[in-house]
């Protein structure tokens, strides 16, 4: 294996059936294999994304929230504000952290449901049996989310902002806990 | 639809059925990632935060009366009166108890309107995104839009 510059460097031995130790955190993780022609094999870790769920692009990403462009101030007829360009753009970036961000923790990941509200606020949508998820993308700097697993405002709504990734993995731990379970 | 009579300005009974018109827009009856027909909290936008509903017991042609008076193509939720009044919640910072309720708001041309309101009136987003919640968790589809089935 060959370090890159400034990494610390740190010499594994594969045993004879050619198998390397990495030790726990690198469980569960891939890795392209590279060898150079000087003989050392350079250790890759990547991301493999099943086809269907696809890539994340920036056309894709413009496909996903190009209708929040077309729409109107009172475009659902109650009156709602259309969004601001800058909303969606951040909208947007957001959503390509998060998928990044659960991909590279091989979590779930579904693509959101797209939607605004009265104040043209874009909203992103998940539901996972009783349980939904909406991220609120309210400004450049402020999402707030909503968890919800019943109709009880008070005993099963709880609600606060997401101003780290941390948030957002704890919120989708949280939204795919059961199918997380039945691994 | 009922033949019970009521008049326009009578308080809404506990067993009144309420129907929310809503656009023919895709973002308004989502498919989730399993294949279940959800109802998105856009469905119940309001900029005035009092989402609009007809009084069932006043449409003599039921849920059609709502779709024909909202626009061409659009999809009609149904709700009971008791239901949205047993949504109520408490602000997290004030402690203030937002109490849900519906009154009759009979225009000049839908006799059957109605809104959907709070005691106090709903001032944060987080307590009307709540709201929104709770409402799209109560409802069911009575008519959905043209081609609601075939997207996504």
């Amino acid at each position: 294996m060959k370090p890159g510059r400034g990494m610390l460097e740190e010499l594994k031995v594969a045993d004879q059936k050619g198998r390397i130790l990495l030790g726990s955190r690198y469980a569960g993780k891939r890795f392209a294999l590279r060898e150079e022609e000087d003989g050392t094999t350079v250790l890759t870790p990547v991301v493999v994304v099943a086809e269907h769920e696809g890539l994340i692009t920036s056309r894709r990403l413009a496909e996903c929230f190009a209708a929040l462009e077309q729409l109107f101030d009172n475009w659902d007829g109650n009156g709602s504000l259309a969004p601001l360009p800058g909303v969606i753009d951040h909208a947007r970036e957001a959503m390509a952290l998060l998928q990044a961000s659960a991909m590279a923790r091989d979590l779930p990941w579904s693509d959101p449901h797209i939607g605004v509200n009265e104040r043209g606020q874009v909203i992103l949508e998940w539901w996972q049996g009783d349980r939904a998820l909406t991220l609120f993308v309210r400004s450049s700097n402020q999402v707030d989310y909503l968890k919800a697993w019943g109709a009880n405002i008070q005993n099963e709504m709880e609600d606060g902002a997401v101003s780290q990734i941390a948030d957002f993995i704890a919120l989708s731990h949280w939204l795919y806990q059961d199918a997380e379970a039945s691994k | 639809m009922t033949t019970e009579s009521s008049s326009n300005n009578s308080l809404v009974a506990e067993n009144e059925t309420l129907y929310r018109a809503i656009k023919n827009d895709p973002r308004m009856l989502p498919i989730d990632n399993q294949g279940i027909q959800r109802i998105s909290t856009s469905a119940f936008n309001d900029a005035g935060r009092r989402p609009s509903v007809d009084r069932a017991i006043l449409c003599p042609a039921g849920a059609i009366d709502t779709r024909n008076r909202f626009s061409q193509g659009s999809g009609v939720l149904s709700l009971v009166a008791a239901d949205v009044r047993a949504i109520s919640t408490v602000h997290g910072s004030t402690g203030q108890v937002y109490g849900v309720d519906v009154e009759p708001v009979p225009l000049p041309e839908n006799a059957a309107h109605a809104e959907i309101f709070g005691r106090p009136p709903f001032d944060t987003d987080k307590v009307f995104d709540r709201i929104k919640q709770s409402l799209a968790r109560i409802a069911t589809v009575v008519l959905p839009p043209d081609g609601a089935t075939n997207r996504e």
